[in-house]
This record gives structure tokens, sequence and C-alpha cells, in this order.
């Protein structure tokens, strides 16, 4: 049940079609998992807490460094050198102490994957590296849990909804890590923060069942001209991590 | 015959610039093409092509809003429009 304090504070979004009291009881229910909370997750993170999803599961190592400040912004620059969860959790529950904060201080691995994604009803995928987004996808898929992927590179991004047994997965639109790809690459705050908005509300779609995910779609924008690109992405019948899913819902 | 690449993610910034054309044989396929680009602008070799010489399979290829298998057998027609993407993640 909604408290009055709750709908006081959502009720702007619950005049949103299709949402209402029941939606946000939906919201209120579901524990969502970010992994990795910089550029990216940090603004997923807050608009879902924002939102009031009940439970966030944060997965975020390391101690906050000052080439975070610029983007990453659940971290502040009192906190350089600390770890970069406990400034994660503190800014969200300034926010909305409502939300419960499970603040893992680890990155995704083959030791806390199948856990950490059996603990949520949506994973968002927000990590700098291929193959920590590789094995949260196979695990996603093995668990048959949603994930909604975003990625960005310069003034571009990009953003994905994988259903399993309805959609492509990560492995058949990336079925290896990219060699070429480094860690530290240029991007603005700006760009995190927009396809980290558009992360949040891809997941509030999915746990409230309004609108239309990009469920194997790619929407891709390069915000130095605006160009908008909506793409179908293939299923490769050699895929490693989905080829035998049940497509029969395709 | 000409056929136009659309680049994005690292491509775009290697290559410097965003639409380049190349000029193809008839009868050419999506991965023939993605050779002669690797051809005309050598930044974009190591990243397109394997050591083989092969198109990496982790290379992205739609054509009019569908993505492709690098190794599509349909023939390009003149005037065709390739786009072109390299995995990007977060941080
Ligand atoms: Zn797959």
């Amino acid at each position: 049940m909604l408290t009055n304090a709750e709908k006081a504070i959502y009720e702007w979004q619950m005049w949103v079609p299709g949402i209402g009291e029941e939606g946000q009881q939906k919201l209120k229910d579901a524990t969502v998992l970010i992994s990795r909370c910089g550029g990216l997750g940090g603004l997923v993170a807050y608009e879902l807490a924002a939102a009031g999803v009940g439970k966030l599961v944060i997965a975020h190592a390391g101690n906050v460094k000052p080439s975070d400040l610029h983007r990453q912004l659940l971290m502040t620059a009192d906190w350089v050198g600390k770890p970069r969860i406990d400034s994660i959790a503190r800014r969200l529950s300034d926010l909305n102490p409502r939300v419960e904060v499970v603040g893992i201080p680890e990155n995704i691995s083959e030791d806390n994957v199948s856990k950490l994604v059996g603990r949520a009803d949506v994973v968002v995928d927000c990590a700098p590296l291929f193959e920590e987004r590789l094995l949260l996808n196979r695990e996603s898929v093995r668990q048959s849990k949603p994930m909604v992927e975003c990625a960005m590179y310069e003034l571009q991004f990009h953003i994905t909804t994988f259903l399993p047994s309805k959609s492509p997965c990560l492995a058949c639109l990336h079925p290896e890590a990219p060699s070429h790809w480094k860690r530290k690459f240029p991007v603005f705050g700006a760009v995190s923060g927009t396809v980290g908005c558009m992360g949040a509300m891809e997941t509030i779609k999915l746990i409230t069942g309004i609108g239309e995910p990009l469920t194997g779609s790619l929407l891709s924008m390069d915000l130095r001209d605006f160009q908008v690109m909506k793409t179908k992405i293939a299923r490769r019948k050699d895929c490693t991590v989905c080829a035998d899913a049940d497509f029969g819902a395709e | 015959m000409k056929v136009r690449f659309q680049l994005w993610g690292q491509l775009r910034k290697a290559a410097g610039i965003p639409a380049p054309e190349v000029e193809l044989s008839f009868g050419s396929v999506a991965a023939d093409a993605i050779k002669v680009l690797a051809d005309d602008f050598p930044d974009l070799q190591s990243i397109l092509l394997d050591d083989g010489g092969e198109v990496r399979p982790i290379i992205l290829v739609f054509r009019d809003g569908q993505q492709l298998e690098p190794h599509d057998s349909e023939p390009l027609s003149e005037g065709s429009e390739l786009t072109l993407m390299s995995p990007i993640a977060g941080g």
C-alpha cells in the first residue's frame, strides 16, 4: 500500500496514463540491479530512486577519483579517495530515503553475478568493460531477467532492451569483447546523463508495463548533430548465450 | 558502383569523416565494401579487419535498418547505404 506521503511525492508521475496507484505500487515492489553506477548508472539510479523504485542493488567497486567527477554525478568532490559505493548510497538516500539501497563494493564477476542477478526484477548494464557486460548478459538470459543496455562514446550513445526468449541478447550484438576498446575514452557527462535517464525510463516501462520497450531494437543517437538511428538487432543463430533459448514468442 | 557508409562509434573518429563513399564492382557484398573502406582509410583497418584481412565479427553492420551478418551474401547495389558501428560501453 502507498502511504499518503508517498502519494504526495509521486502524484505527478501517477498522473501519467497507465501508472496510477497500481503502477506506483509496482515500482515500490520492484528491485533493480545496476551494474556500475558511474556516468551512466549514476543517472539510472538517481532517476529510479526519484521515481520510487523500492530497492536498488548497486554493484560498483573502487574509490572516487578526480576524473570521475565530470560525469559520475553521485560522486562528490569531498569524497575523492573514499569508496564510491558510500557516496552513491549517501546521495541516493539524501534524494529519497524511502528507497532501499543495497550497495555492493564490487564489480560484476563470476563470483557474484548469479546471486546479484537473482535478486533483481530488472538488470541495467552500465559497465565500462565488455567482459562484465557479457557476463551480466549470460546470467540475465540464464535467469530470464530483462536487461536494459546503455552505452556511450564521445557524443554518441545507444540503448536497447533484451528480453530473454523474446529478443536477441548482448552476445548476439557483441559476440566477443572488442580488443580495440579502451577503458578510458572521450565522453561528456551530458551524454552519459542523457542515455542514463533513457535507461531509467526504459526500466520504469518494463516494471509498470507502459509503452513499448526497445526490445530487439537498438536506438543510437549522436548529440553532435542530433542524428538518430533505430535499427533492428539480428539474433545470431550461433549465439553462445541465447541460441538454445525458446523463441516461441518471437 | 558507389556505396555510402554511415560510421558510428570509434569508426567515425578513426576515419575522420562520418559518411565516406567507396567505389565497388557490381556484385560486391557488404564484406567486400568494408574491405575497400579499410583500404581507403588505413586507421580503420585494425578496427574493421582481423589479422587475416577478414571483417571482425564484433563490427555491427546495418543495411536499411536491419542488422546484417558481416558475411551477408546479398549483393549491394548502386546507392546502397551501410551503417557500421564499433561496440561501445559505459563508465
Ligand atoms: Zn544471443
